[in-house]
Formats: C-alpha cells, structure tokens, sequence
C-alpha cells in the first residue's frame, strides 16, 4: 500500500517463483483459516445460550417455606395459604365483611397464622401462643363520610372457649364497660372486646367519636352473632353472679390461684358489697368427689398458714371460715362446685355476700344470668 | 531599454470589485440577519411544561354481525387444535383478516425465559396464529415487543425467534428510532414513548398473551400484554397499575385477542421461574372483548375473585368492554 | 477476499501498463467478453462479481510480491477482527470464537501462566504464534495485528508524504526502549499475582476500545447499527481518547505505539533473537541511499545493522531498494545483526524494580482486600477476587458481549490493579438470569465458562444453587410504599428467581391526610437474592435507587459471602428435599 505514495514503480522487478509460491501458500492459509472460522461460527449448540430446557425438570417441585407474597384471602389459592405457613389448621377462603350501613371494606380480608401473627401484632404475639392460638382473620373498615376514620376487625381463634375467655382476660381493661349484649365482653375508649366461643374479638375503632362508636357497636352485635356459642369448660364462670361484679374484675386463672396448687382453672371476679370490695372465685370440678378434695385441701392449706374459725351455715354446703394474716377466707364446697371469697377483710360482710349469693345451693340456675 | 512607465496603483478596487464585493457582504449580512430572525425565539418557556403531541392509534376492530360471539373458550389437549378451534367458534380467522393485510402480532414476551415456565407467549401459540393468519391470506406478518429483559435474549431464549425464522415473519426489536410520542385522554396514561414502527404498516392487530399470575396487578393477561408497546420509564406504572392496564384497552382497539391458558402462570408471576409455579388449563379463549377475555380467565383459568381485579372493573365502568362474560355472546367447544 | 481486492485499489493502478503487457488469460477473455456484453445495458451483478475476481487475478496475482500478500494478510486479519468485534452479540453470535485475537496473543497465554500457573483453555493457542515467532521474529506486527494495521493505514493516510523526511522518521530512537520496560515491568507484576499486561496489549487495548467507546460511538451517530438501545460505558471518554491519542501520534512518530509502547510487541522483539530468517542486507552492493527507510514499519535500522527485535519483517526495504541490496535469508552473517532488545541491564533493572514496587502500592492499598468496594460486582462466574487480578486482562470482551449493558469498564472501583476490569453497574442495566455469554467469550478464565444450568443452580446442579453476585437492600427512606404512601413494588415483579427474592407484605397505614390506605412493601430473602441487580435497575427513584445491590454475598469469596449456610440456599434445598 504505502508504495504507491509516490505514484511509481518498483524497483524491484523480479519476483521469483519461491516467493509467488509462499505467497501463494500464505493466501491459501488465510482461505483455509476463513472457511475454518465460519464452519466453527455455523455449528453450535444452541443450548448455551438458550440453558437445556430438560435442566428445567428439577423445578418441578414447589420450595416449601418461601410462598409468594401473601396477598388478600380471594387471590389466595389452598395450596399457597397452606404453604405460607406450619399451622395445620388453616381456614381458606375466609371474607370479613359486614351489612353494617356506613362500612365499607378497607384493603382485603387478612390472614395470619402462628407463623405470621407477628407480622400483624409484633410483640404482643406470644401472648396469643400462651392461649393456643390458631388464627387471626381481620380486616379494615372505612366509615364511610369520614375523613379517613376506620374500624378495625380482629378475630383471634383460639383452640378452646377457655383460652380465648384466657386472652380476653388477661388483655381487659379496668375501666371497661361491660356490654348488654353479650357475657365476655366490654366497650373501652378503644372499641370493643369480646369473647364468643373460641374466639376474641376485637373492634378497635380509630376515634371515639360517638358515631363511629355506634357503628362499631352495630359491627360487635353482627360478629357477636355470627360467631357460634361454645362456653366448653367455662361453666365455673357461671358460679360468679353479675349483679353487683366490678365490671372488668372477672379473671380466669389457669393454675395456682392464690398460691395453691390444689386451685386450677379457677375465675374470679370483684364484687362491690357495703362499700367495701369482695374477691370472689368459684370453679367447677369434673365430679362432686373431686370438689370435696380440693375443698379439704384449700381448707388444710388455711389451718397451716392460719386459724381455722366456726363457719356458718350456707345453704347446705359445706363450709370454712379461716383467717389468715389479718384476712377472712370463706370457701365453700357443694356438689361440684368450690367456691369463696377470699381475703376479705370484713368477715361478716363476706359471709353475708355468701349467703346473699349461694344461700339457697343450686336454686340459682344458669339461664338466669344475664349475658 | 526604455523602461516602461510606471502606472501607479490605483487607491481603491476598480468598479467591478467594488459591485461584486458590496453584493457578498450584503449577501452576508443578509443571510446572517434572516437567519438570525429566523432563528430568534421570543419568549422563554418553562423547561418540562411545553405542550406535547403525539398520536393515538387507530381502531383495528373487525366488523361483527350480530349473531356472531364476542368470546371463544376451548377446551382440549393440543394447543395448535384448541386455538383453531377457539378462534373458529368466533367465526373463523376469515372474520379478522383479509387478503393482502399485513398483521401485527404482540406476543408477551417480557422475559428471558424458556417456554416451559409459561412466563412469555408459547411458541406454539405464536405458530398457530401466525399459520392461521398466513392461510387467510395475508400478505406480512409483523411481531413486536419491547420485553423487560433485553430483547435479542427474549426473543431467542423463548423460542419465539425459531417461529419468525421458520414461518418468515418480520420480528421487529424495539430499537431507538422505532418509538413515536403517544397521545391518549386516559386515566393517567396521556403522552408516553409508544413502539410504534409496527403499526406503521400494519392493518390488523392480534394480541397473543398468556395467562399469569402478577405480583402487583394479580393477573397479567390480554389487557396488559400492551405493556410492552410502551417504552420510557414504565417503572412508574406501577404507582397506578390498575388504572393503567385499564387505560391500555383504550390504547388499543386490537382486531381479535387471544388468551392462551394452556399452561397458566398460577404463582410467582409474572416471572415464573419454576415448573411448580406452571398449571396446565388446556384452555384458550379467543374475543373481541378484552375485558371479558380476560374476567374469563381470572376467574375460570386463574381462579380466582373477580371482585378483587380493579382493572376490570375500572374498564368495565368506562365502557372499554364488559367484566360480565356471561352476558356477551359466548360459546365454548372441547376439542 | 474480495477485501483485498478492495483494500489495494489505490495500489494497483500504478500498474495498469505493465498489466497491459501481460499475455492474455482464459480469464481476462472471460471478463472482456463480459464487459462488451454489459456494455449500455444495466451491470449483472455476476458480471461484476466476475469482473472482480478477473481483476483480482490480473492485478494482484499476477503481480504477488510478498508486500502484496502481506497487505492481503494485514487487511484480512483487521477485517476479521472488526467482524468479531460487531458479531460479539447474542443475535449473531452463534459458535464464532470472538476471542480468537486475546487467544492466539502469546502475551496473554504466557502472562497468565504466569500468574495462575495454568494456561485456560484456547490460550494454549498462543503457541501457533510463539513457535513461527521464534523461527521468523516480529511477524505478527505487520502481517496480523489488527492495531498495528489500524496504525499502519493511519500513517499511510495522514502521515507526511515528503520522502525524506518519513526516512528521518523512520530511523531507529532511544524511546523504542520504553515498551521494553513496560514489559519487563508487566511481567514482574504478574510474577506476583497482578497481570496488568492488559493495560497496553494492543489486541487487549482495541477490543476494549472497540467495546466502551467505538461501537457506542458510532451508534450514537448512526442509531441502530450495533445496539437496539444505545450503549453507555463508564469512563469511554478516555479509553476511547487514549485509543485516538495513539492513532494520532502516528503523523508526529509513525506506528509510534507499536515501536515505543507495546508490550506486546517487545515481548516478541525478546523473542525474535532466535529468530532464524531476518532481513539481510548486501553491504558490497549498498549505495547508502537510506531508501530502505523511506517506509520502515519498525524503524528496525535495515540500512545498516539490522535490529532483529525491532524488525517488523513488512519486506518494505526489499521493494524500497533500487539496488537489489536488501534480501530475506536464512541465517545470514551475524555480524551484520543486533540480536537482542535494545535494553541496557541497568533499565532492565530498574524496570523490575518498577514491577515489584508498582504491584507492591497497588496491592497494599487493599481495594482487592480489606477495604473492598462494596461496588466491585464481578459478572457470574467470577473468580474470587485474587484469582480475577490474576486472570483479567481488561479487554472488556464481557462488557461488548453482555446483552443488557450492566457491564462497566471500572475506573478506580476495584483500585489500581482493576482498572477497567469489568463490574456491574445496576443503574445502566442488570444481570439477565438465563445468560452466561460473559463467561462464554472470557479468553482467560477470570469469568469462568459455565453454562445457564450451573449459574443458575438447575438439572444436576441443583444441589450446589444459583451463583449469586451480591445480595440487594432497601433503602427505606427512597423507597415509595415504605416512605411515600404510593404503590409501587417493580422490584418484586422483574425479582427473577422462583420463589421470588423480594416479596411484600400488604400493609395499611395512615396517610398524611388522615385517610387511609393499603400498600405492598417489599423485603428481600437474602437466602434466594442472587444479586442480579434487576430489581435496583428498574427501581423508578431512578437516580440513587431504593433498592441496591451490593457486593456482599457473593458465592465466589469465602470472605464475601452474608449467611451462615455459605450464601446458598441450602436451607432452601433441604426443604427440597425434605420434600423428596
């Protein structure tokens, strides 16, 4: 190339054949060479760039643990719901919605299991695992004509009526007002709490506007009723009477009430009485048998840790009267019942509330309580 | 030798110097001052807020008589036998195409992904339409989409290029100069880049998505298949994706949708990644109507409630189509 | 080759006389009949095509000088490389080996044996050049390399034209020592572990410069030509500028890369002392004219001891002599010879001295080490670092080839030793899942081979899981539903692994207003975040994003990796198996 600058010949005239013939050589190495490359250009596997699609097979099962973003309950199908989480007893297919007028549903139904009720509730979730918890379904609610005032539905499930009366309990408020429409429940500045067979519920509403307060008592009422009645092992519960009962006092406590192990699975309530307050508890035993010996060992531990005094007659129950580091124990025992007030300090009122309530043993059946 | 006088040198230039060169100056001059007004701009804008243009596609819905079906559901085995036959219960291919259209097809091709994981339009699916089109008599095929991963991967890795290359469609890559400025009075999608080098020629259009499960918007199906005629930031559709997808059906008036539930994306959509994440429907359910193609498959493909897919119900309310399936003309066959 | 044919048009019609001359040919009849048929009427193009190859073989063959067939040879070899350089793409790629160039470079083979104590794969291909390099010397310069022949065409094209002053020019200088340092010095370096011969390589530096700057550069121009969406390099301005600086100090000194920087080229100077065939020139039959330098590529001093390592064996002086004083022999007198590099012991000395203390600064400032760069995201495939600063050799094949443009050239990133090495840049693209085409065309090994089912952990090697390139985080102030009440969740959308790595929990807040609404927010599962970076890229807060990938986690380093089961999903496979 660069001999032609000058526009002239060369000087050299003369090629010999030795070096037409490398030339030569050199010009068919480079043919060769290019009809190499574009021979190894043209066959290929495809599969390199494309990935085997037989390799795809080993995706063929789904990884447990790690479901797809939990989405509202109508996007959900079975086998996702069951795989977001280890808890064997999941509901699908559950739709919080309500026929309250001035409610509208905010975002979708939610659910949440052992495994994700930290999500919804944070730190207070192992509160709910004491009680055996098994699901939590909840939902927003817009009160409609508000600036963006809602009402929050939570129905926490547990596994029993007595665990969920146990959360219930145990999260109540003291200033609770009690509810005229249900036995376990309460209206608080925050909404209302209720207990209705295995399941407590709450009705947490954003402001306690009287109006939403209202709208929030039509929602209880609707998933009060909606819910269905179970009060298994929660009959001792009934022993309380309701007249006179500090609202928000009645407690279930699982064991070791009062610091005796013979007192399990007890509830307690306070009662009001000459202006003086009155602890009374009350549970039922499996048999009347069982009710006499936990009676007699309630009654052995008081003459251990105090004097044991003349008892009245209550109806026909058996009967005793302790004191105890300046306090009066009554407890009394009737066919499968235990029952008593406890640390009171007046011993004549404490009798009195006694007889008022058990005087006449078992006269006082069930359905005359109001719930 | 006598020398010869000596002219002196005259001042100035001579008569003809002087015209010439006062007639290029004042060319000069001229030429600098239209120029100048020509390019003057007067008033001052404010950066970003200019007026836009831009232009808004055609209608390519076929005419309909009316007995003929709004929706055609298949069922069956073999995809290539169920998609004629979803398009037959319609009144046949012959009702969309003509002889000597060019035919835009838009597959759903989003995603590097083979076609066992359902994530893009089957190859199969593009074969049989594109078969179908071909034997109406059309003069071109065109294909296009502007996919999420890159294009050339897309296109290849889901087998879509194979069927180009063997039935000779044109596949069009979504490069620079192949967007225009659209223009719609939609909900929120007004002016946006719009991939519109495929609808320069083209006389029909037929949309070819799969079913699948969305993260965000639930479903991705023939609605949002137009997703990828658009370019720009679509990132930021998401802020309001159901009105988006919702504004998509007045974007396109395609001639005929095909929603190909053979192998529906149930999990982990839109991606998918998994054989566990694929469902076989043996389904295809070809319409006019987008928004009853598509509360179909929700419903019947996907599984899920129509209560919860607010594009539809946006669409249905503005009048784009009907979320009622049932009340179109509809007729469903099993091959 | 009608590339040649193309090439040598300017040369061939100083010729046209002595053509005439020439008895005729079966084959010029052919093209005469041809050309009177063609005449008036619209050319066939097999006409032409025919006329071409008549041309062909009536010029250039009949005249095959061995400068001739080295043009032939040169232009052949440049327009190959160009052709690799635009197939590097996953539309044309198919089984071409674009590496073909890095790999038969003997400099690149030898250095990464040094450094790795293997040769990869096709670099054992750099034998076919070493072995005729030792027999012939510095061939390669003026008959293959791509950029000697860019250097080459350049001088020829804008170089002075004065005849005596190119002589000048083209005598041997003292700055021909420079690529004699920077080799020994390279070479010391990669006696250490850091092979940075990649810096200057001329096959190294024109693919880089092809990929970053070139190709970008022109598509700018002429859009759609290489990329269906225009390409963005990091820092092209200067690879592209330093590729411009050493084209245009060719019109001050010719080929001045070639003679005064390459290491490339000095390595192979070193090598041709054994050469056994050189130029030679006949002493007795000399005029002294100097005509032998008139286009002396090497400015190897043919006119009188010619310096072996500097001799790009082009034959220019044997066509340049009008005395028929110069000639190719075999083992000719070895008196009239330099054999060796110019390189006196004490530069030598010191260019070894700048090896060990060049790799020494660049090493202790720790960026492959303690303090490394939380940007330094190696392509899929990757050597642990160590390994990468000993096997890349910055010729950016990967970042020509990657098809989403994630691949960046790094400026100071991965510190001094890793300039220009690739990583990967989330905001410009991201790493697409079922690709491996980085690793397919590394010549080296600093991204290993593997296939779609081993980056991705499927088929056999669903055992061992996904390679992952770094884990994603959130940034919660940026992000949309954590800080700005709007929907949003693109991340979780393009997140392509199954299951998902970022997934999102419906949550209804309180807005600013009072209302309230419901939105998506997004976490990552580091367990299954293989790094790839889609999630940041299609992130809307565009600028700074609110989800970003970085470095930690990746499978390649012990020392890098977050969780306590190595990185992987093993948890996640035992819940495979468990299955099973």
């Amino acid at each position: 190339m660069p001999q032609s600058v000058n526009k002239r010949d060369f000087y050299r005239t003369d090629i010999s054949l030795l070096e037409k013939s490398i030339g030569g050589g050199i010009l068919l190495i480079l043919v060769i060479l290019g009809i190499g490359l574009v021979y190894k250009g043209r066959s290929y596997d495809a599969t390199l760039y494309t990935g085997d699609p037989e390799a795809l097979e080993s995706t063929r099962v789904a990884v447990e643990g790690k479901a797809a973003t939990v989405r509202g309950a109508g996007d959900l199908r079975a086998y996702e719901m069951a795989g977001s989480g280890q808890s064997v007893t999941t509901t699908t297919g559950k739709e919080l919605a309500t026929a309250v007028a001035g409610l509208s549903p905010l975002g979708p139904t939610e659910i949440y299991n052992e495994a994700t009720l930290f999500e919804k509730i944070n730190g207070r979730a192992p509160a709910y695992f004491q009680f055996n918890f098994q699901e939590l379904i909840s939902r927003s609610f817009l009160v409609e004509g508000t600036a963006g005032d809602f009402i929050d539905a939570y129905l926490f499930r547990m596994d029993s009526p007595i665990n969920a009366f146990g959360i219930f309990s145990i999260e109540r408020s003291e200033a609770g007002a009690t509810l005229d429409f249900i036995a376990d429940g309460y209206r608080s500045g925050m909404g209302y709490f209720m207990r209705q067979g295995t399941t407590y519920v709450q009705v947490i509403t954003s402001s306690s506007d009287p109006a939403i307060m209202t709208l929030a008592e039509s929602l209880s009422k609707e998933l009060a009723a909606s819910l269905p009645e179970n009060n298994a092992g929660l009959e001792g519960r009934f022993l309380l009477p309701a007249e006179g009962q500090i609202p928000g006092s009645l407690t279930y406590i699982s064991e070791d009430a009062y610091g005796q192990s013979a007192l399990s699975g007890i509830f307690e309530a306070k009662y009001e009485s000459g202006g003086q307050e009155l602890t009374l508890f009350g549970m039922n035993a499996p048999t009347a048998e069982e009710a006499s010996g936990t009676w007699e060992a309630v009654r052995d531990f008081y003459g251990k840790f105090g004097s044991l005094e003349e008892a009245p007659a209550i109806g026909d129950a058996e009967v005793f009267v302790a004191e105890s580091f300046g306090q009066w124990n009554i407890i009394l025992t009737s066919g499968q019942t235990v029952a008593g007030v406890v640390n009171a300090n007046d011993r004549d009122l404490a009798v009195n509330f006694l007889q008022t309530h058990f005087g006449t043993a078992e006269a006082e059946s069930e359905e005359e309580y109001i719930f | 030798m006598p020398r010869p006088p000596v002219e002196p040198d005259p001042k100035g230039m001579n008569r003809r110097q002087f015209l010439r060169h006062m007639a290029l100056t004042g060319t000069a001059s001229a030429g600098a001052m239209a120029a100048g007004f020509y390019l003057w701009q007067r008033e001052h804008f404010v950066p970003g807020f200019q007026e836009q243009s831009g232009i808004t596609l055609p209608s390519f819905v076929a005419e309909k008589t009316a007995s003929q079906a709004d929706l055609g559901i298949a069922h069956g085995s073999d995809r290539f036998a169920v998609t004629r036959a979803a398009i037959d219960a319609l009144g046949g291919i012959q009702r969309f195409i003509s002889k000597g259209d060019v035919v835009l097809l838009k597959p759903n091709v989003a995603f590097d992904r083979p076609p066992a994981l359902a994530a893009t339009t089957h190859p199969d699916s593009l074969r049989v339409i594109a078969q179908l089109v071909l034997e109406a008599g059309a003069k071109k095929i065109i294909v296009a989409d502007n996919p999420i991963n890159s294009p050339a991967g897309c296109f290849l890795k889901s087998g879509l290029q194979a069927v180009a290359g063997e039935l000779d469609l044109e596949l069009m890559y979504p490069e620079q100069s192949a967007f225009t400025n659209l223009e719609l009075e939609g909900e929120i999608l007004r002016h946006w880049p719009l991939f519109y080098r495929p609808f320069e020629k083209a006389d029909k259009v037929i949309g070819i998505a799969p079913c699948k499960d969305h993260n965000l918007c639930s479903a991705s199906m023939t609605m949002k298949n137009w997703y990828g005629l658009l370019g720009g930031r679509r990132n930021q559709f998401h802020q309001h994706i159901h009105s988006i997808i919702s504004d998509f059906a007045l974007m396109v008036k395609p001639s005929l949708v095909v929603l190909d539930g053979m192998s529906v994306l149930i999990s982990n959509g839109p991606t998918g990644g998994r054989l566990s994440d694929v469902k076989e429907m043996g389904t295809v359910v070809a319409g006019t109507d987008m928004v009853a193609v598509d509360s179909y498959g929700y419903t019947n493909l996907l599984e899920r409630d129509i209560a919860g897919l607010d594009y539809l119900h946006k669409a249905h309310e503005r009048g784009l189509g009907n979320m009622n399936w049932q009340q179109t003309i509809w007729k469903e066959v099993r091959v | 080759m009608s590339c040649g044919s193309g090439n040598c048009g300017c040369g061939g019609k100083g010729h046209q006389p002595e053509q005439e001359t020439r008895p005729e040919s079966p084959v010029t009849d052919y093209i005469k009949s041809a050309k009177n048929n063609s005449r008036g009427s619209v050319p066939d193009p097999r006409n032409a095509f025919a006329r071409a190859i008549g041309w062909f073989f009536s010029t250039i063959m009949a005249d095959m000088r061995i400068t001739r067939v080295r043009i032939i040879s040169q232009a052949f070899f440049f327009i190959l490389f160009l052709f690799f350089v635009v197939i590097t793409d996953l539309r044309y790629l198919k089984g071409y080996p674009v590496s073909l160039f890095l790999e038969v470079d003997p400099l690149v083979g030898v250095a990464t044996a040094i450094t790795t104590g293997t040769v990869y794969k096709a670099l054992i291909l750099g034998l076919i050049l070493l072995i005729p390099t030792l027999l012939l010397g510095r061939f390669f310069c003026n008959w293959i390399c791509p950029y000697g022949t860019l250097h080459q065409l350049t001088n020829f094209l804008f170089g002075s034209r004065d005849e005596q002053q190119r002589i000048e020019s083209n005598r041997f200088s003292n700055l021909q020592q420079l690529k004699y340092v920077i080799w020994l010095a390279m070479i010391v370096a990669a006696l250490f572990g850091s092979l940075q011969i990649g810096l200057l390589d001329p096959i190294c530096l024109f693919h880089r410069s092809m990929a970053t700057a070139i190709l970008p550069g022109i598509n700018l121009i002429f859009p759609d030509t290489f990329y269906v969406e225009q390409y963005f390099h990091v820092g092209a301005w200067l690879i592209g500028g330093i590729l411009l600086f050493f084209v245009g100090m060719n019109v001050i000194i010719p080929r001045f890369f070639c003679r005064a920087v390459c290491p490339l080229g000095a390595f192979l100077g070193v090598l041709s002392r054994f050469s056994v065939i050189r130029i030679e020139r006949d002493p007795n039959k000399c005029i002294d004219c100097d005509a032998c330098l008139k286009n002396c590529q090497g400015a190897s001093d043919p006119h009188t001891q010619l310096r072996k390592s500097e001799c790009f064996v082009c034959f220019e002086c044997i066509d340049d002599c009008p005395v028929d004083a110069i000639s190719f022999s075999f083992m000719p007198n070895k008196e009239h010879e330099v054999a060796g590099p110019p390189l006196p012991g004490r530069r030598a000395a010191l260019a070894s001295l700048l090896g060990v203390a060049g790799y020494a600064v660049a090493r202790a400032s720790g960026d492959s080490d303690a303090n490394f760069n939380k940007k330094v995201i190696r392509p899929p495939g990757s050597v642990a670092e160590e390994g990468f600063l000993e096997r890349c050799i910055k010729c950016d094949q990967c970042i020509r080839v990657c098809p989403t443009n994630v691949l960046q050239p790094t400026v100071m990133e991965a510190g001094l030793e890793g300039f220009w090495t690739p990583i990967l840049n989330m905001k410009v693209g991201y790493c697409e899942l079922n690709c491996t085409l980085c690793g397919q065309v590394c010549p080296t090994g600093a991204i290993q081979r593997i296939s779609i089912e081993e980056k991705n952990g499927r088929g056999q090697f669903a055992e061992q899981g996904p390679v992952k390139i770094g884990t994603a985080f959130y940034d919660h102030g940026r992000c949309l539903p954590w800080a700005m009440e709007t929907p949003c969740v693109v991340c979780e959308e393009v997140c392509p692994t199954s299951p998902k790595a970022i997934y999102s929990h419906e949550v209804t807040i309180r807005k600013r207003d009072g209302g309230s609404m419901t939105v998506r927010r997004p976490y990552v599962d580091p367990s299954l975040c293989i790094g790839c970076g889609i999630c940041e890229h299609e992130c809307p807060v565009k600028d700074h994003a609110a989800i970003r990938v970085t470095a930690i986690g990746e499978t390649r380093s012990t020392d890098r990796r977050l969780l306590m089961d190595g990185g992987d999903p093993s948890s996640l496979l035992d819940l495979v198996k468990k299955k099973r």
